[in-house]
This record gives structure tokens, C-alpha cells and sequence, in this order.
């Protein structure tokens, strides 16, 4: 018996998950520097504190429109990578025992299933816990991309 | 045998022993095979192995399966020897031997090595003595075994174990050094004090004669315990080649030292009578290819072999250490090694500190008079963050002498394999560079240098007849220029030519004729860059490639060009930046977001008012080009490059919306660019919406282009706005933008927002700017040019070229001519002895060259004509032609080497035909005197 802690945020009202583990910190850095010529997700480059960023559009990540920002905007910096994700907002810390993490259906709310590694069902809502390493590392088909 | 207590050893060990094993499979099935072609190669890779296996094994303590490999290994060297006969019965008793070893490796995982080895030493018996005799002689002092360059093979350091521990405990490096000396007395050598400087000789090989060099002369070995960690340096500090020292992997030391410490009775304190073999298992793990099994001398057979083994590792380490510690030698310098990356952690606070700086006097400038005393304490807190950054920024900095030294020896070796006299002057060494600038240098340098040396300099003989001095000079020097390190290599040498590079060129096929002719000096001066081109040796293994030395200059940041003069010399010049760290750059706008460009990447800027574009900014083909000082350059906008016509700023929300159909042209009213007038009739023109108007450039009537360089080749890259200048820290970008070409990195800026630091090479690479069509049609231009201008009396000038009779040559410069005409034999008419033609209603008198020189007659049988009418003031006249030949540049010299002729220039070889230049002025002249007098 192991619990898990997920901290959770939203993404066009889907509430959406990663392991407290990933995370280093969520902040409102939302200065964000566009770069130009690069993948429709890269949002673009922030300053934390001395470190350059690179924010993901998570909306655009997961295969949904690009997120407009807004009071409730946030971004949970991830730790190891240098990436920051770009979300709606953010929700409160969800825990779960290990094995109440089912498998992911195939598809949630239009979100592709590459980038979930579970969902969890807690009281009066669906958690989809994503994969960190998949959100920044999955290499999109070409095809994917030019959706966007 | 207790081998549990350490037992990450022991696996290591066995996953190496299984590879070691499977490395000389081939060799053992060759053996199974044919018994008879047993080749010295075979032997000494499985002698090698078995070697590595002895060792670990004794100092793992694995004593069983260390006695059945050493006995395997004794079989094998008689085999070599030619003491045993490897006949049937050897070579199977051998494998059976080898197959068994392999058994007790795989066993020792199970625990259960001693039962399998048993059976192994049984069956060896016969063929081989169990006691392994083979040992050197007893010693107190350790035995280190170091790898040499493959050319000198091993060396045993007979090493005092006290002197090692405290270089131990001094953290200090180990280094084995191979050094050559002239005179036998070693003690009197300049090196030896230059040695004492850097640390301490721990060890020589100078007392142990039996070592594998001891008969080649003059070479040293020496055991050097130094504060230096990296052999590079310490081969700068010792002006010796970089293969002749080895560093001597610090797990080997501990191995040496941890056996060292065995326990009483076990080791060294067995009356001297035992013999410490020290194994090490860094031996192990890198079997140097070409390097012979280090072959252990029998001295004293009876000796009985004895094996230190070390129950508890690592804890006999720490009690060594414990127990043997040395009082601190004195400190050679007053230096810490400190972690780069802590380093680099520093500069990006110290960035920090910065930018918090610059907010903090921002919001407390304007209320400063309002706290007593403020102001000052601002100041210095100015001060002093603008101090630390600095320093921390020096953290990195070493000087240029590091790298610059090692060359002295280089050019000595070099003049002597080239039989030439160079004396090499170095100025500057203690100009600094970042660690990592530093380091990229040796490789481009040495090939300038080798260029210099190889081809650049001259014989001494050549030399003296040319009037130099016998000794060629190479000057490297060093400085500071315009925020960046200048590094120039000079030789005195016979300097570039050109028609020597062409031709390396075409001969190496690299370039071919119609390329060539269509290029300009400067552009086959460059051609000693050109990708592939080989200097020196004709082997592309040992040529000199200047291009890369380019590459990897470029890479830095830096550039470099050469100047040259004929029999003077050449001249490379480095421009490198301080630091990859911080670099000066430009601040720029495109769209309203700024980006940064090195100024290293900027030849000019160029300011332009609206009236200029239509003079100065023209199409070809496709592209938009710049003219500058009769040179024309591909233009690119900025926001064109980057798309950023797509962006828009919504003046609603702020947001930063994607707008594809909208276009800059549409927003500016004014099409400036060529391309733009073009684009503007595309299909989708219609779907064009006017967007708030960009008040910061309605109405504008100037802009600026820098002028970026990108390799040998220049382009225009038009900003919206040129903002500042400023010193940037260079960021390195993330994965995910890498493949992005148009950047080279990114940086913090000023208010703490992030710009791109923009990349030329890249834009260029992407935009697949096509420089060759561009200066194509720069050189067309500037042939139609010299056309109609004629030449100056420069080099190049361009002449008419035509007969009179078939067969003689002459020739007129184009610039006094003042027309060609055709005509028709039938239209000539004589007047008197002179023949005319109507020339707009007048008549034109004609001239006929054998009529003033000493050539051959105009043919009779020519139907059509030409004139070639001279500039003359009033006194026009046609010279007859048979046949224009040809229009051309030429800088052939005219040679008057006849006795002086009215009429003629003097001659040359144009296109391989003698070829006459008239005096257009003297045969008017005399033209005109034979109309008088004629008439």
C-alpha cells in the first residue's frame, strides 16, 4: 500500500493530473518570450529566477487549442526538464492509493491517449494522471503537429 | 576466502573476466583448429588476458582461480619462448585449461569457485609447473605499472609507499611522464626543475634497468605527483608531446596503496623475503590494443610467489589513511579545484544579482534625494555587483600561454622532420579566454601552425637567395581589439598565390575552370578554406585541412580571415569573443519583440531613408537584394525570416493572436521590398484584413539593414528598430528548440524578459539564401561595367582584340575606343591613296596597319569588315579589321621589347597569341599627317 499524490490543474475543464514527484513548483511566471519557427506547443521562453524555461502550451501539447491566458492561467514548472506547462488552472492536491490508478481509456475529452498514464476516480470526478516524461519528450507525428 | 566483503569488486570482475574470455574466442577455436599456425599475435592476446585475469584475481584474492591463470599464463610464454612444443597434447591441455578458467569465473558467482578450480589445476599439471615463479624481485617499494605510448610499452615504477600515500592525501594527481633528455646526467637537466615546479618525482625508472626502454637512450620515466589534474597541463607546464604522459587512474593508486597495507605477515613485513605483486583492476578495464603484456623478469626462480590479499578492501584504505598521515607538504600554489558547474551556478545568481540591481535602483532612483545617504549606497551596491559578476566571469578564464606554449616544441619538431629553420616568437600568452574557448584552440592552431611551417616558410637556401634571413619567423601574437582576442599566426614565408591554390584546387577536384574564372582575388584567396582542400602531406590522413580549422573557429564564435603578400608572407587572424559566456550583442525589434544579434555576426549598419529603397533595393530572380558600394547583398526582413507576420497583438486583450492571412506589406501601405509587390497578387489577396496600424512605424521613412556575416558570404537583414547595444550572457537553449537554427542560444535581458539570440548562419542556412546566384550577378554587372568604362590602368583592363592579316594579333584598350562598325568591302571608295567610307554622311578615312607597320597585308578576299574607330578628338578614322576576336579582361603585361615603332605599344601574350598593342594616338596622328600630305 503506497499513496500517491497528484497535483492537479484543468485544461479546458478536464481535471488533469502529474505525480507530485514531477513537479518542482507552480508559479504565475507568465512573461513569456514567443520563439519563433518552433513547434506549435513550445509557448515560448520564460525567466525563473536567473534559469531560462521552456513553457509549454500543455492545451496545444495534448492535442486541444492553444490556452488563452487568464487570471486563473498557471504554470507548473516540471523538475529535471527545463519545461514549464501552461495550464487553465490549478486545482488542489489529489491523493490515491497506487493501485486505484486504473489503466487510461482510450480517449479522454480529446486528449491524446500517449500522453496518459492512468486515471484515478475520485468522489465526484475523473482524474487523468499524464505522464511527465511523455509530455516532454513524445515526439509528435508530423501529422499531429500541423493539426494545430 | 572470504570475498563477500567486497563484492562489487568481485562482480566487476566477472562481467570483465567474461568479456576478457569471449574477446579471445576466435583465437582459442583457431587454436582448436589448426594446432600448427599458432601465431605470436594469437599468443599475446590470450597471454594478455590471462595476464589481466592473474592480476584481479590476486587482488581480489580469488587465489585458486589465480593460481590456475598464472599457471595457464607460464604455459603460454614457454609456448612463445619455444621452451614447450605446442603439439597436440599442449594445445589441448591448454584449452582444457582455458575452458576450466572459464568455468571458475562463471562459478565464483556462485560462491563455488574452489571446487571447480580443483579440477583445473589437475588437469594443468602436466604440462605446467603449479608454482608460479615469475614474480620480480622482493622489494619494500610498490610496483606501479603505467601504459606508455604504445611505442615504449609498460613501465614498472618502483614507487616509495609513504611518498604515495601523502600525494595521496594531498590530493595531488600521479602522472607518469616520459621524458627525453640529452644528457645522461639527468640531475643537470632545465627539465628536472621544471618538474620540481609542478610537484613532486615520486619515481624514476633510473634504478631499474631492467625495464622494457632501459637500452633507448636518453628517455626517462618519471612518476610525477602533481597538483595538476589534467595531463594537458601538465604537458604544457613540461613543453613535452601529449602522449608522453599518462595519468595514472586514481583507483589504481588506491589498489596499489590498499595492498600496500595487507596485514602483517601477509605483505611487506615478511623480512623482505615476500614479494608484493600488485595487480591493479584498472589494468583490467583498458587493455591498450598495441601495447605488449607487460612480461614480469625472473630473477630469482626460487623465490616462492606470494599474493597480497586484502580482506577488507576498503576498509584497510581508510585505515592507511588513518594511520599514515603525513604532515601537509608545503603548498606549491594557492589554488582549489572548484566544480564548473558550481561555477556556472554562480554566473547565472550573479545574473541575477544583476537584474535585481537594475529593479531595485530603477524604483528607487527617483526617491533617492528623498533618504539621506542613499544614493551613495546605491552606488556601491552598483559597484560592487558589477565587481562580482566580473570575477566570477574571470573564474573561467585562463590564459592563452597555457595552449601557446606547447608550440615551441611543435615548431622545433616540425622544422626538423621539414629541414627548415623556424624561430618562433610568441607574444601575448597572458591574454585570457574562457576554459572552453581555450581548449578548442590547440587543434586549429597546430594546423596553422604546421601550415606555416610546411608550406608557408621557404628552405633556408630559398630563403637566402631571395634575400630573407635563413631562419623563417612565425610570430603568434595575442590581444585585445574591439572587446575580443585577436590572435594573428605570421610567417615571413613566400605567401599565398593564387594560381598555386587554384590549381590545388582543380587538382584535388574540388573547383572546376568556369567557377574559377568567375572569381574575384579575394574569393580565390579563400579557396585555401575551401571544404576539403589538403595542404602539406598528399594523404588525407596527415594534410593540413584549413577549413577546419574554420569549422571549429566558427564554432566558437570566432573568425578568421588571411591577408597575404607575395614574398612577404602571410597572416592569419583570429577574432575570437572573451567568453562563450557573455558576448556583446545587438538588441533589435522585428514585430515588437526583441532578439539579440552577436556582434560578431555584424559587418555593418546600414541606415537608410525611404528615398533609398527604391535606389538601393532591388530584385533578382526571386529575391530582394541590397546595393551597397557597387556590391550587391541578398536582403531578408527579419519578421519575414521568422513568420512573424503571423503574430499580431490584439489591442483588445493583449493576447498575442495568429492571424495567417495577414501580410506586413498590408500594414506598412508601402511595398518596399520587391518581394512583397509580388506577393501581393497572390490568390488569397483578397482574404488580406487591415489590423490596427503600427503606429511606431506608420509613417516611418527610415530603417535600418545589418549587414551579417555568415561564413565567407554577407546578407541584409532588414529590423523594424536597432534598440542598443549590450553585453548578454548567452544561454544555451533546450532541447526542444535545438532544431531550430534561426537561434544560437538565449539570454536574459535587461528588464528580465527573454530574447533569442539570433544566429546568422543559421537565417542564412535556413532561408537557403542563394549567395551564388547574387554574386553572379554582382560580377556581370561589374563586367558590363568595366565594358563600358574600359579599364582603368590598373591590373585588369579590358582590350579589343582583332586581325589585320589572319594570322597577327592586335590589340586596342577598350577604353579608347570609341566604336566598332561592319561593313561591306563593296562600300569602300579610295579617294587619292586613301580609302574612306560613309560614316553618317561624312567620310570616314580608313586605316590600313601595313600601311604604318611593319605586318603582314589586309586580305583581299574579306567581303564584311570592321572598323575599329579610335578616340581622337576630330580626327576620326577607322583602323580595318578582318576579324574582332574577342573582348576580354586581360592584365597582361605589354612588353616593348622591339627597337621603337610609331605606332605600336609593345606586345603581349594574350590567350596564348602574341599579340601587338597599338598606339591609337600615334596612328591617328599619322593617319592625319598622310591626309595633309596626301592631299
Amino acid at each position: 500500500m503506497s499513496a500517491r499524490q497528484f497535483v492537479t490543474f484543468r485544461i479546458n475543464g478536464h481535471l488533469l493530473g502529474l505525480d507530485v514527484l514531477h513537479v518542482r513548483e507552480i508559479n504565475r511566471v507568465l512573461d513569456i518570450t514567443p520563439v519563433p519557427r518552433t513547434p506549435g506547443y513550445v509557448r515560448g521562453l520564460v525567466n525563473l529566477r536567473g534559469m531560462i524555461l521552456t513553457v509549454f502550451d500543455l492545451g496545444v501539447r495534448l492535442g486541444l487549442a492553444p490556452r488563452e491566458i487568464g487570471p486563473e492561467t498557471h504554470n507548473v514548472i516540471l523538475k529535471k526538464e527545463e519545461v514549464g506547462l501552461l495550464v487553465d488552472a490549478i486545482g488542489d492536491v489529489a491523493m490515491a492509493e497506487a493501485e486505484d490508478v486504473e489503466p487510461p481509456p482510450a480517449n479522454v475529452g480529446g486528449i491524446e491517449s500517449e500522453f496518459i498514464s492512468g486515471v484515478v476516480r475520485l468522489e465526484d470526478e475523473l482524474l487523468v494522471v499524464l505522464s511527465a516524461d511523455r509530455v516532454v519528450h513524445y515526439e509528435m507525428s508530423p501529422l499531429t503537429e500541423t493539426v494545430q | 576466502m572470504d570475498i563477500s566483503a567486497d563484492n562489487s569488486l568481485v562482480n566487476e570482475f566477472v562481467i570483465e573476466g567474461r568479456r576478457l574470455l569471449s574477446s579471445i574466442d576466435p583465437d582459442l577455436s583457431a587454436l582448436k583448429a589448426s594446432e600448427t599456425e599458432i601465431t605470436p599475435d594469437m599468443l599475446d592476446r590470450i597471454l594478455r588476458v590471462l595476464r589481466n585475469i592473474t592480476s584481479s584475481t590476486g587482488f581480489l584474492g580469488l587465489d585458486d582461480v589465480n593460481k590456475l591463470s598464472h599457471a595457464l599464463e607460464d604455459m603460454l610464454l614457454r609456448i612463445r619462448d619455444g621452451i614447450l612444443v605446442p603439439d597436440r597434447v599442449a594445445i589441448s591441455e591448454l584449452l582444457s585449461g582455458m575452458d576450466t578458467l572459464r568455468a571458475a569465473i562463471e562459478a565464483i558467482c556462485a560462491d563455488d569457485h574452489t571446487a571447480a578450480v580443483e579440477v583445473g589445476a589437475r588437469e594443468v599439471r602436466s604440462g605446467t609447473p603449479l608454482d608460479p615463479a615469475l614474480e620480480i624481485k622482493p622489494t619494500k617499494a610498490l610496483e606501479l605499472v603505467v601504459d606508455g605510448p604504445p611505442y615504449l610499452g609498460r613501465v614498472a615504477f618502483q614507487v616509495d609507499p609513504e611518498a604515495l600515500k601523502s600525494a595521496e592525501f594531498e590530493a595531488m594527481d600521479i602522472h607518469a611522464i616520459w621524458l627525453q633528455s640529452e644528457e645522461s646526467d639527468f640531475t643537470g637537466d632545465p627539465a628536472m626543475s621544471k618538474l620540481e615546479a609542478i610537484g613532486r618525482v615520486l619515481g624514476s625508472d633510473m634504478d631499474a634497468p631492467e625495464t622494457v626502454l632501459a637500452d633507448v637512450p636518453g628517455y626517462r620515466h618519471l612518476l610525477l605527483a602533481t597538483i595538476l589534474e589534467d595531463p594537458d597541463m601538465v604537458c604544457m607546464a613540461l613543453d613535452v608531446p601529449e602522449e608522453y604522459v599518462v595519468k595514472v587512474p586514481f583507483d589504481q593508486i588506491e589498489a596499489v596503496l590498499a595492498a600496500s597495507a595487507s596485514p602483517p605477515g601477509l605483505g611487506l613485513e615478511g623480512k623482505g623475503e615476500s614479494d608484493v605483486h600488485l595487480p591493479s583492476l584498472p589494468e583490467l578495464k583498458n587493455i591498450p590494443d598495441e601495447s605488449r603484456p607487460h612480461l614480469p623478469v625472473p630473477n630469482d626462480a626460487d623465490e616462492p610467489a606470494f599474493v597480497a590479499s586484502p580482506p577488507e578492501y576498503s576498509a584497510l584504505v581508510s585505515q592507511a589513511r588513518d594511520k599514515t598521515i603525513p604532515p601537509p607538504a608545503a603548498i606549491a600554489r594557492e589554488t582549489i579545484r572548484v566544480n564548473l558547474r558550481l561555477i556556472d551556478r554562480m554566473m547565472n545568481l550573479a545574473g541575477e544579482l544583476v537584474l535585481g540591481r537594475n529593479q531595485l535602483r530603477r524604483l528607487l532612483e527617483d526617491n533617492a534625494h528623498h533618504f539621506e545617504g542613499l544614493a551613495g549606497i546605491l552606488q556601491n551596491f552598483d559597484v560592487v555587483t558589477t565587481t562580482i559578476q566580473e570575477q566570477i566571469m574571470r573564474l573561467r578564464m585562463q590564459p592563452l600561454s597555457n595552449v601557446l606554449k606547447k608550440f615551441h616544441r611543435l615548431v622545433r619538431d616540425l622544422s626538423h622532420q621539414s629541414g627548415k629553420q623556424v624561430d618562433l616568437v610568441i607574444e601575448g600568452g597572458e591574454v585570457e579566454l574562457d576554459k572552453s574557448i581555450l581548449e578548442t584552440l590547440s587543434e586549429p592552431l597546430q594546423c596553422l601552425i604546421r601550415y606555416a611551417v610546411e608550406e608557408a616558410l621557404e628552405s633556408s637556401e630559398e630563403r637566402e637567395q631571395s634575400g630573407k634571413p635563413a631562419a623563417g619567423q612565425l610570430t603568434i601574437r595575442a590581444f585585445h581589439e574591439e572587446g575580443l582576442v585577436n590572435i594573428t599566426v605570421t610567417d615571413d614565408g613566400r605567401g599565398l598565390d593564387y594560381n598555386e591554390i587554384v590549381q590545388k584546387a582543380t587538382a584535388q577536384g574540388l573547383i572546376d575552370a568556369p567557377t574559377i574564372a568567375a572569381m574575384s582575388d579575394s574569393e580565390m584567396m579563400n579557396l585555401i578554406f575551401a571544404p576539403n582542400i589538403l595542404f602539406g602531406a598528399h594523404s588525407s590522413a596527415d594534410g593540413i585541412r584549413l577549413d577546419q580549422v574554420r569549422a571549429v573557429i566558427e564554432y566558437t564564435g570566432g573568425r578568421i580571415e588571411v591577408t597575404s603578400a607575395v614574398g612577404r608572407g602571410n597572416t592569419f587572424r583570429l577574432r575570437l569573443p572573451l567568453t562563450l559566456a557573455i558576448i556583446p550583442a545587438l538588441i533589435v525589434r522585428a514585430e515588437d519583440q526583441s532578439f539579440a544579434i552577436p556582434q560578431m555576426d555584424v559587418a555593418e549598419l546600414v541606415y537608410m531613408h525611404e528615398g533609398d529603397r527604391v535606389r538601393r533595393i532591388e530584385r533578382i530572380g526571386e529575391a530582394s537584394v541590397l546595393r551597397l558600394r557597387g556590391r550587391l547583398l541578398p536582403l531578408l526582413r527579419l519578421s519575414d525570416v521568422l513568420g512573424l507576420n503571423r503574430h499580431f497583438t490584439d489591442p483588445d486583450d493583449g493576447e498575442i493572436k495568429s492571424e495567417r492571412r495577414m501580410r506586413i506589406a498590408d500594414r506598412r501601405g508601402g511595398d518596399w521590398m520587391s518581394i512583397d509587390r509580388e506577393s501581393a497578387e497572390e490568390p488569397d489577396d483578397h482574404e488580406r484584413r487591415m489590423t490596427t496600424p503600427d503606429r511606431r512605424h506608420e509613417g516611418s521613412e527610415e530603417f535600418f539593414i545589418m549587414v551579417l556575416r555568415a561564413g565567407p558570404n554577407c546578407f541584409g537583414l532588414l529590423v523594424d528598430d536597432l534598440l542598443d547595444t549590450e553585453e548578454i550572457v548567452v544561454k544555451p537553449l533546450s532541447d526542444h528548440l535545438k532544431d531550430c537554427r534561426y537561434y544560437s542560444g538565449a539570454t536574459i535581458m535587461g528588464d528580465g524578459r527573454v530574447a533569442m539570440i539570433l544566429s546568422a548562419t543559421g537565417i542564412a542556412a535556413s532561408t537557403q539564401l542563394r549567395f551564388g546566384e547574387v554574386d553572379a550577378e554582382e560580377r556581370r554587372r561589374k563586367d558590363m561595367e568595366a565594358r563600358l568604362l574600359g579599364a582603368d590602368s590598373g591590373l585588369h583592363r579590358s582590350v579589343i582584340v582583332f586581325n589585320n592579316a589572319l594570322d597577327e594579333y592586335f590589340a586596342l584598350p577598350v577604353s579608347d575606343v570609341s566604336r566598332l562598325e561592319k561593313i561591306d568591302a563593296g562600300s569602300i571608295y579610295r579617294v587619292g591613296r586613301r580609302e574612306f567610307v560613309t560614316y553618317r554622311g561624312d567620310g570616314l578615312p580608313l586605316i590600313r596597319l601595313e600601311h604604318y607597320l611593319q605586318v603582314d597585308p589586309f586580305p583581299n578576299d574579306i567581303d564584311e569588315l570592321y572598323l575599329v574607330v579610335p578616340k581622337a578628338g576630330d580626327a576620326a578614322a577607322g583602323i580595318m579589321a578582318s576579324r574582332i576576336v574577342d573582348i576580354l579582361n586581360t592584365d597582361a603585361e605589354v612588353v616593348d621589347e622591339r627597337a621603337p615603332t610609331t605606332g605600336l605599344l609593345g606586345s603581349a601574350v594574350i590567350e596564348g597569341k602574341l599579340t601587338m598593342f597599338l598606339d591609337a594616338a600615334e596612328l591617328m596622328a599619322a593617319s592625319a599627317r598622310d591626309l595633309q600630305g596626301g592631299n
